[in-house]
């Protein structure tokens, strides 16, 4: 069982990061602003378990998607907005955008806007605390589409041969950009591949916190104990497509429909009441204060200035010419 | 001929990179080295420029990797942005393209897209064999691949000091560096003093070999070392060549390199790359944008052929550029 202190963060993290994509949509739509922040709906109770469940010195490697594990971990949404639109109140002054933004503060070390490139670099985050000694885990999420790629394979291979203290989550919504995951897949499921590298496959439906939030702690104690890394597939679901201006039509007729009806964040705020893990009053307040959270968010990355144009030559290197 | 207490207090190029190895490696504790083969139960590396390390600093620190490179220097960049310092070996430059994408989209880039707030101060040492038959899918230099990409720096020492003193600054560099090794200069018999330990040369700053008046022989690697054989030839028929070892491919040294072109008024690039889009290229641009007004003469390239690398010796002699095509581009460049 979950302390219901936890239940309660997690669904904090949750309401937040729904309403966070439903806002982004919003202001796209509308014309308000410009962005193309992929839409991390249908995902929100897996990033709120991998952030919320990591120690504030352990190392979060997440993808484009990952928005809400990133705010689990610490990071601002109002950074993050900012980021989006390019601003200079953003993680990054706006020069990364959203496609690759980490917060060092945070502990969201690395992010990767090239599929599955952040599994290799993960493992060197978890390799670096091994010839440290220190005892942080690295928590590394993925989507289905990247375990095609070579990258999952060599990092996977490193991270069994030398036991890295490394978890690796892959986001299964079943589909890759456009294509059907079942299309794709020679086998039915990604956790079907860790027996390729003798290291555990975990299946689980993040639709079921629980069982999701065991899933992934164990993994983490596992790592942290030096048993080495684990690989979980969790189940989420495509409520947006790809990017922000993918309609879905690939999809068979009703399934997106069927997604939202079964949105899995609502299906939480009923689950959390019906077992009494919490009233109607605090889910409301926790509602209401992410959607002021949101709402902040927007209004800091809005009124946040563009950077100014000599920032475009800044930062290609530490050092230039002299060694220090 | 020298005798074997000689050695004791010298080193060619091949041991002034293990030793620059192996000094890094016993200064700083976060320092450790990932390759194919590199340990020396695996022979302390195909090149064999890592004996004896994993026996002194223990397999954690010298640690022989599948082959994997786009796992295991994707792995040396997670370390690298970690707070380590890791030196992968990409055994041979041709392979390349197994690990470009992390090298170009991670390392190269991490700096800027954080806005200065994480560095990747990993050290990639890369080898080319040229001359020995492998051919087209192992004797690539290129350099130009990773200099056309900011963020990456992309060195090639001439000789076995500052084989030494730019690997020390490589390691110590908070950048990703590229460090191009020919093999055949690897090998040579030319011996130093052992280096103290840690000295370094900066990144980024050409060395002049020989001070001349009449030409600027500009570039890196065998060819440039082989320059000042071919200028004493040139100063008996009262020829004198100036030689700019540029060191560092990308930033390279344009002050250095006008400062001389626009005493001598003539240059010649050269490197073993090939000249089509290589760093000749770039570097003659920029020569004609700052200098064209003062110069008595095109500029002259010499580099490999627009070709793959062939096997049969015949026809890879003809691939290499020599000693004689150094000397023709710059009888070319005098007589102009």
């Amino acid at each position: 069982m979950i302390d219901r202190p936890v239940l309660h963060r997690l669904y904090e993290i949750s309401t937040l990061g729904k309403q966070f994509d439903d806002k982004v949509e919003e202001v796209v739509r509308s014309g308000a602003a410009r962005t193309n922040w992929f839409s991390w709906r249908g995902s929100e109770l897996l990033g709120a378990v991998c952030g919320l469940s990591l120690g504030p010195d352990d190392y979060l490697v997440v993808y484009y998607r990952e928005t809400v594990a990133q705010i689990a971990k610490g990071s601002s949404p109002k950074e993050l907005f900012a980021e989006a639109l390019g601003k200079t109140g953003g993680l990054h002054k706006g020069k990364s955008g959203f496609l690759h933004m980490a917060d060092l503060d945070a502990g969201v070390v690395m992010n990767s806007g090239i599929i599955a490139e952040q599994l290799p670099v993960a493992a060197g985050w978890a390799l670096s605390s091994t010839l440290r000694g220190d005892d942080k885990v690295t928590l590394c999420t993925f989507g289905d589409g990247g375990a095609n790629e070579g990258a999952f394979h060599e990092a996977l291979t490193l991270a069994s041969l030398w036991k890295l203290p490394v978890v690796y989550v892959c986001h299964n919504n079943l589909y890759a950009e456009h294509t059907a995951f079942a299309k794709m897949s020679p086998v039915a499921h990604v956790a079907d591949r860790a027996g390729a590298y003798n290291i555990p496959g975990v299946l689980v439906d993040s639709a079921d916190v629980v069982a999701t939030w065991n899933a992934v702690t164990t993994a983490i104690d596992r790592a942290r104990n030096g048993d080495g890394p684990t690989l979980i597939e969790a189940l989420t679901s495509r409520l947006r497509g790809h990017t922000r201006a993918d309609a879905m039509e690939y999809a068979p007729e009703g399934e997106v429909a069927a997604n939202w009806e079964a949105d899995p964040v609502v299906r939480f705020r009923a689950w959390l009441i019906s077992e009494g893990h919490a009233s109607e009053d605090e889910l409301a307040d926790l509602d209401k204060k992410a959607h002021e959270d949101v709402e902040e968010a927007w209004h800091f990355a809005n009124e946040s200035p563009y950077p100014s144009t000599d920032e475009l030559y800044a930062d290609v290197f530490a050092q230039v010419g002299g060694v220090r | 001929m020298s005798k074997k207490s000689d050695n004791v207090d010298t080193v060619n190029y091949k041991e002034a990179v293990t030793l620059a190895l192996h000094d890094a490696l016993d200064a700083d504790p976060t320092v450790f080295l990932l390759g194919e083969d590199i340990a020396d139960q695996e022979g302390g590396g195909v090149w064999k420029v890592t004996p004896g390390l994993s026996t002194k600093f223990g397999l954690e620190r010298v640690r022989s990797t599948p082959i994997a490179e786009e796992g295991f220097i994707g792995a040396a960049i997670g370390a690298a942005q970690a707070g380590m310092r890791p030196v992968a070996e990409l055994m041979i430059m041709s392979f390349l393209g197994c690990a470009v994408d992390v090298i170009h989209n991670v390392a190269a880039k991490w700096r800027y897209m954080t806005a200065g707030q994480a560095s990747v101060p990993i050290t990639i040492t890369t080898f080319v064999p040229t001359g020995i038959g492998m051919a087209a899918q192992h004797s690539d230099s290129l350099e130009i691949w990773l200099a056309s990409s900011p963020g990456v720096k992309v060195v090639q020492p001439s000789g076995p000091l500052e084989a030494y003193e730019l690997l020390t600054a490589s390691i110590f560099d908070d950048d990703p560096v590229v460090y191009v090794v020919p093999t055949n200069l690897m090998y040579r018999p030319t011996r130093v003093p052992k280096p103290q330990p840690g000295t370094r040369v900066d990144i980024g700053k050409a060395h002049v070999t020989r001070v001349g008046s009449d030409v600027s022989v500009i570039g890196y690697g065998t060819p440039i070392a082989d320059a000042l054989a071919v200028a004493d030839r040139l100063a008996e028929d009262g020829i004198d060549a100036e030689i700019v070892d540029l060191r560092t491919i990308a930033p390279f040294d344009s002050d250095a390199i006008m400062r001389s072109v626009s005493k001598t008024k003539r240059a010649v690039v050269v490197h073993e790359a090939r000249t089509n889009f290589g760093p000749s290229a770039e570097i003659a641009a920029r020569i004609y944008e700052e200098l064209f007004g003062e110069l008595e003469a095109p500029i002259q390239r010499v580099g490999a052929p627009f070709t793959s690398v062939p096997s049969s010796p015949v026809l890879e002699a003809e691939f290499i550029p020599g000693s004689s095509d150094v000397e023709a581009a710059i009888r070319k460049a005098i007589d102009a």
